[in-house]
């Protein structure tokens, strides 16, 4: 049963169709771990012991009828806790909504059910899903279980916590500026920004809608591939098809990286076998200005009425970007959509020479707060394309993450590109 | 500047401290440090 815990989500699932172990057992043997884990990792905000237990039973009893959901029919998950299950409380990692209800399930929520997960509760995330540490003043910190005492990574840090700690077989973050990508490349886990609009928002309360998507955080690519067919209802292979064409952008995707992570990046780039080609994307030089500026300006739309009436109930890190974002122009934000625009198209040029660009998903191993950390990030945010990142090895123990940038709707290809980096021998 | 700041948010009903309109001000300038230059308007042509 251990040993279960430590695998991925569609070995469960295939053991939960063999009759190996039934989806009440493994939610047991989960919860279990929680209990025991989390109080020295810190990924969960509440835990629902009481309801996964009725859902795994639900699901326990159409297995034993023959009726499976799908391959991961009974395999636990767990969400940001941004996202709304109906009738219980949606913090947004925050002190203002410690007791906010969620009116309805998330739409993704309702179709994770559909798909036969079990919702084992809701994850920390930093404050309105505003920081790239992983901490929380309210809630305390995620750790990184795979390196220990150092934080996970935000803003999606209980995500990657809660998947690199073996506490839940796959989870939902969202990702408005790198929220998915980065925990997820500290914690040395597979997580994917898709495609703007391709997974439905309704349900999670956002940082910067036109900028953020929820997608999956997962151990395995091939895991992520699944939870995204149970978000979207379509199929994602993660191998086979045609050899891939890779562009790599030297100016602005391997500005600022670390000698030893770029070192790590063009050694894993060299490996699988495919054609490498030099791309060129000279409008990405304002992607980080267009991006906090649209950031600034729609997080404050979100939450004004919460900074006019309690800013003693936020913390003075995201208080103050609040602030900042009242005072971005409607010009500004006018011209950041008009640079998004100019970015979005020089990289679909791009993408027309090449099947996905590749890129170190941080410049620096672990969680180094020097620097521009979501610099590499952003560019994915501001123009809608899917990327993905996985990790392809560690520097002095720290997990070090590659970006798999594609066209918009082609996860397929970026899935099979993330699978080729981290298959054995590559 | 930092007065600016002050009585902008709090003409829109946000409570602001000296401070914080301080450190308002300085990031406001950084931001707009990176502004790309504005364009004319035959940018906004769409071509």
């Amino acid at each position: 049963m251990t040993e279960l815990l430590l695998d991925d989500a569609l070995t469960a699932g295939r053991a939960l169709a063999a009759g190996e172990i039934t989806p009440v057992e493994l939610v047991d043997a989960q919860l279990a771990r929680i209990d025991a884990q989390d109080p020295g990792i810190g990924a969960y905000i509440s835990v629902r012991h009481d309801a996964a237990r009725a859902e795994a039973r639900t699901l326990t009893a159409e297995l034993a009828a023959g009726r499976s959901r799908g391959p991961l029919h009974g395999v636990p998950v767990a969400l940001k806790d941004s996202i709304h299950v109906g009738g219980e409380v949606t913090t947004l990692g925050s002190r203002t909504h410690r007791d906010f209800v969620a009116p309805h399930d998330a739409t993704v929520v309702t179709r994770l059910r559909a798909a036969g997960c079990v919702i084992l509760g809701k994850l920390q995330m930093n404050e309105y899903a505003w920081g790239v540490t992983g901490d929380n003043p309210w809630y305390g910190p995620a750790r990184n279980p795979r390196v220990l005492g150092t934080l996970a990574g935000g803003s999606s840090g209980g995500s990657a916590a809660a998947v690199a700690g073996h506490l839940a077989f796959a989870a939902l973050g969202a990702d408005a500026a790198g929220s998915i990508r980065l925990p997820a490349a500290v914690c040395g886990v597979v997580g994917l920004k898709p495609t703007h609009g391709l997974v439905p928002t309704h349900g999670d309360v956002p940082l910067a809608p036109t900028l953020g998507c929820l997608g999956p955080l997962t151990r395995s690519v091939a895991d992520n591939a699944a939870v995204l067919g149970a978000l979207t209802g379509r199929t994602y292979r993660s191998s086979g098809g045609p050899p891939l064409v890779i562009g790599v952008e030297e100016e602005h995707l391997l500005a600022g990286v670390g000698k030893r992570v770029a070192e790590l990046f063009h050694a894993v780039v060299g490996k699988p076998g495919w054609e490498v080609l030099p791309v060129s994307v000279p409008a990405l030089r304002d992607a980080s200005w267009a991006t906090s500026t649209i950031a600034l300006a729609e997080a404050a739309a979100i939450h004004h009425r919460t900074l006019q009436e309690r800013p003693q109930d936020i913390s003075l890190p995201v208080r103050l970007n609040l602030q900042l974002g009242e005072i971005v122009s409607a010009v500004d934000y006018l011209e950041a959509l008009r640079v998004r625009e100019l970015v979005r198209a020089d990289l679909d040029r791009a993408l027309g020479e090449v099947d996905v660009i590749l890129a170190p998903t941080l410049p620096s191993p672990g969680l180094s707060l020097r620097g521009d950390l979501t610099a590499l990030l952003v560019p994915a945010n501001l123009t809608g394309h899917p990327a993905l990142t996985v990790p392809v090895g560690e520097i002095d123990g720290q997990p070090v993450g590659v970006q798999v940038i594609g066209r918009h709707h082609d996860e397929e290809t970026v899935y099979r590109a993330g699978q080729a980096l981290t298959a054995p021998g590559s | 500047m930092d007065d600016l700041v002050r009585e902008l948010l709090l003409s829109r009903g946000i409570p602001v401290t000296e401070g914080e309109a301080e450190v308002l001000a300085e990031r406001h300038r950084a931001l707009r440090e990176l502004r790309p230059p504005s364009p004319g308007p035959e940018e906004w042509a769409g071509d």
